[in-house]
């Protein structure tokens, strides 16, 4: 098979994935993945699709909070009829009023189509930052965690190094050596994340190739290459799913943070980070500047963060259920690396059930490395 | 033991020299060096040369790197400042300390509040108090710490007139930017306390505890907490590592003399060897804590074999 219909082929599977996500979420008589808890509310609101949200409450609260931020976004450029940089003169520091529901800032520029347009720079920081770190993670996990070897080893304590340091030093350099700009930014946030991705692809490559479905497919004759992303890789999509959402909350937040002190986004731009390091210069007599795009900006990443949780609640039951945190997890192989990845807020030490103890309940403590810093 | 030391110190040690010389090598070739930024836009080309192997701007990498290592190892000397000629190792042994505190004084409010937040919330899970207290995790996790400074620093400082706005020096000119550091790392560990405690609540010996007639706070203090802590510790111990190296931004906003605001400022001066010095004791400093944390973790948790991991 060639390499381009190959690429089409983890494409359509990669599609379909996403389909049945989808699907999952919407339709109101969908298979149950989570063993759903009685409750009282079943009685009150005995609806399919109430049901539905019960089971995953994070998934669809944080849906709802960033279709409100996109969908405000939309509507503040569509119906604002201020340009995001259009100078109005005569409208200098303007409190939030009519005209202005945000107010304005020291040049006359109307903060409401500034912040909703910094949505859209949000959108493109987080995407593509994500992006870089994901097809990299991917790429380099898939293949040290099938082949292992030395190579995996010598990658690996690469990435172990890379991810004891406190990510936002790395950006700092990375920002430093090629000179603070958006798109320098956005490379630096995507080297940030790789080792994240690495890890848990790697590690749940690891124990997925040596699952039954891959052996099969190894003793039906398929190579390398068709078990690598045909039979592995979408069998350890799950947890990559949920950690492309965690990840994109922690990159608009080190991103911002490196624009407010002035290493990204340069100011004509209505990066959120970068309105805010404005709107300090004004705390005691604008207090508006600082206050709007700080709270745009908690919207989105509480909405990635519980999405995130309620992916991992949908997409990976042995988690449990309230809430998703803090239920014994089992999982055949790899258990440390495959819990604290899906769980990048609890590092420190994991619980598991025995495979053979399920039924019994009998735990134990597994202790993580704590060169495991997330980002 | 011993054996798991050394292995991890040698690890430590790779790490400091692979992450000096890529640091190194990023800064030195960043475009516009020192020479540039110190001479000024008006300077002809044969000034900057001048001035560049006045500072030995011109020597081969691999030479000055070296030659850079073995000062700072054999007489910890780090180079001088190319801004204003100060020794390096003197310029980061000051920022350390003002550092150090902030993230120390940090982490024990983060500690402090997330036991509380995560004990209230473990106490009865499902109820609205829990879902209240995780919700405010939630928000923790997510508001940016620099903007919650702004908005502490409107109220307290400007309308209330309580606090500094910014400073360093007394009691006083620490409470805000610590409170604003500690909020990520509060969620952090109320989360981990929360789960650890339920499911030490579902352990054998809590309910053997529990038969025996022991009351609820006896079971609590003594058997509950003790056990469910030392993942709490290790979180508390990589929190620590965090606020080290995360710090720059609370600095920056607080005008706190610390190493982040000495990293941030020499960036924009392009002055290298304090970029250089400040990574050099830093990224030591953060891989030790790593270091103690496992080591603590061990010694408090017979069931962590270091050997296995």
């Amino acid at each position: 098979m060639t390499r381009q219909s190959e690429l089409k082929a983890a494409a359509l599977a990669m599609a379909w994935r996403c389909h049945s996500l989808v699907r999952l979420m919407l339709s109101p008589q969908a298979p149950c993945p989570v063993p759903r808890k009685r409750s009282a509310a079943d009685n009150r609101w005995g609806t399919p699709a109430w049901n539905n949200f019960l089971r995953a409450p994070a998934l669809y609260l944080g849906t709802a909070l960033i279709a409100l931020v996109a969908i405000g976004a939309l509507l503040a450029l569509l119906l604002c009829s201020y340009a995001p940089d259009q100078i109005l003169p005569n409208s200098r520091l303007l409190p939030p009023g009519p005209d202005h529901p945000f107010g304005t800032d020291a040049l006359g520029r109307d903060l409401l189509s500034r912040v909703a347009a910094g949505a859209w720079l949000a959108a493109r920081i987080a995407v593509v930052s994500v992006a870089i770190s994901l097809v990299a993670g991917v790429i380099l996990g898939s293949l040290a965690g099938y082949y292992t070897g030395w190579t995996d080893q010598m990658v690996s304590r690469v990435m172990d190094g890379w991810l004891s340091l406190p990510g936002a030093l790395v950006a700092i350099v990375i920002v430093a050596r090629l000179g603070a700009s958006l798109d320098n930014l956005i490379l630096a946030l995507g080297f940030m994340g790789v080792p994240a991705f690495y890890r848990i692809v790697r590690n749940t490559t690891l124990g997925a190739r040596r699952m039954p479905y891959a052996e099969a497919a190894i003793a039906l004759g398929a190579n390398d290459h068709r078990v690598m992303w045909h039979h592995v890789f979408p069998n350890i999509l799950s947890p990559v799913v949920v950690l492309t959402s965690m990840r994109m909350g922690t990159a608009l937040l080190t991103g911002s943070s490196l624009s407010f002190i002035g290493l990204g986004a340069q100011p004509p731009m209505p990066e959120w980070g970068a309105l805010m390091a404005t709107g300090r210069n004004y705390l005691d007599s604008a207090w508006w500047l600082a206050l709007f795009p700080g709270l745009a900006m908690t919207c989105t990443v509480v909405g990635l963060n519980l999405l995130g949780d309620g992916l991992r609640d949908l997409l990976d039951p042995r988690t449990g259920q309230s809430l998703g945190y803090g239920e014994a997890v089992s999982a055949e192989t790899e258990p440390v690396a495959a819990r604290s990845a899906l769980e990048p807020l609890q590092t420190g030490s994991l619980s598991m059930s025995h495979v053979s103890g399920r039924q019994s309940g009998q735990r134990t403590t597994i202790p993580m490395k704590s060169t495991e810093i997330q980002g | 033991m011993s054996w798991y030391l050394l292995r991890r110190l040698g690890g430590m040690l790779v790490t400091v020299l692979v992450v000096s010389f890529v640091a190194y090598l990023a800064l030195t070739f960043a475009p516009g060096d020192a020479a540039e930024a110190l001479i000024g836009e008006n300077a002809s080309t044969e000034q900057v040369a001048a001035l560049r192997s006045q500072m030995h701007l011109d020597a081969p990498l691999p030479e000055r790197y070296a030659g850079y290592m073995v000062a700072a190892i054999t007489k910890g000397d780090l180079g001088h400042s190319l801004v204003n000629g100060r020794n390096v190792t003197d310029l980061v042994a000051e920022r350390i300390l003002p550092t150090l505190l902030l993230a120390l004084v940090a982490m024990g409010i983060a500690t402090v509040a997330g036991l509380g937040l995560g004990v209230l919330a473990a106490s009865r899970p499902g109820s609205h108090l829990d879902l209240l207290a995780m919700g405010g995790t939630a928000m923790g996790l997510a508001v940016p710490p620099y903007w919650v400074a702004l908005l502490l620093v409107m109220l307290f400082s400007l309308r209330l007139h309580w606090l500094p706005v910014f400073g360093y020096g007394s009691m006083s000119h620490l409470i805000l930017p610590a409170i604003s550091l500690a909020l990520p790392g509060a969620a952090m560990v109320a989360r981990l306390v929360r789960s650890s405690v339920i499911e030490v609540k579902r352990a054998d010996f809590v309910r053997t505890a529990a038969a025996k007639g022991l009351n609820p706070r006896q079971l609590m203090l003594r058997h509950i907490l003790p056990n469910s802590l030392i993942p709490a510790l290790t979180m508390m111990g990589l929190n620590l590592s965090h606020l080290i190296g995360g710090a720059f931004v609370i600095e920056t906003i607080f005008a706190w003399p610390g190493l982040g605001r000495l990293t941030v400022q020499a960036i924009f001066d392009r002055d290298l060897p304090v970029v250089m010095g400040a990574v050099l004791a830093v990224v030591p400093l953060c891989l030790s804590v790593n270091l103690i944390v496992d080591l603590l973790h061990g010694a408090l948790d017979p069931r962590v074999r270091h050997e296995a991991i």
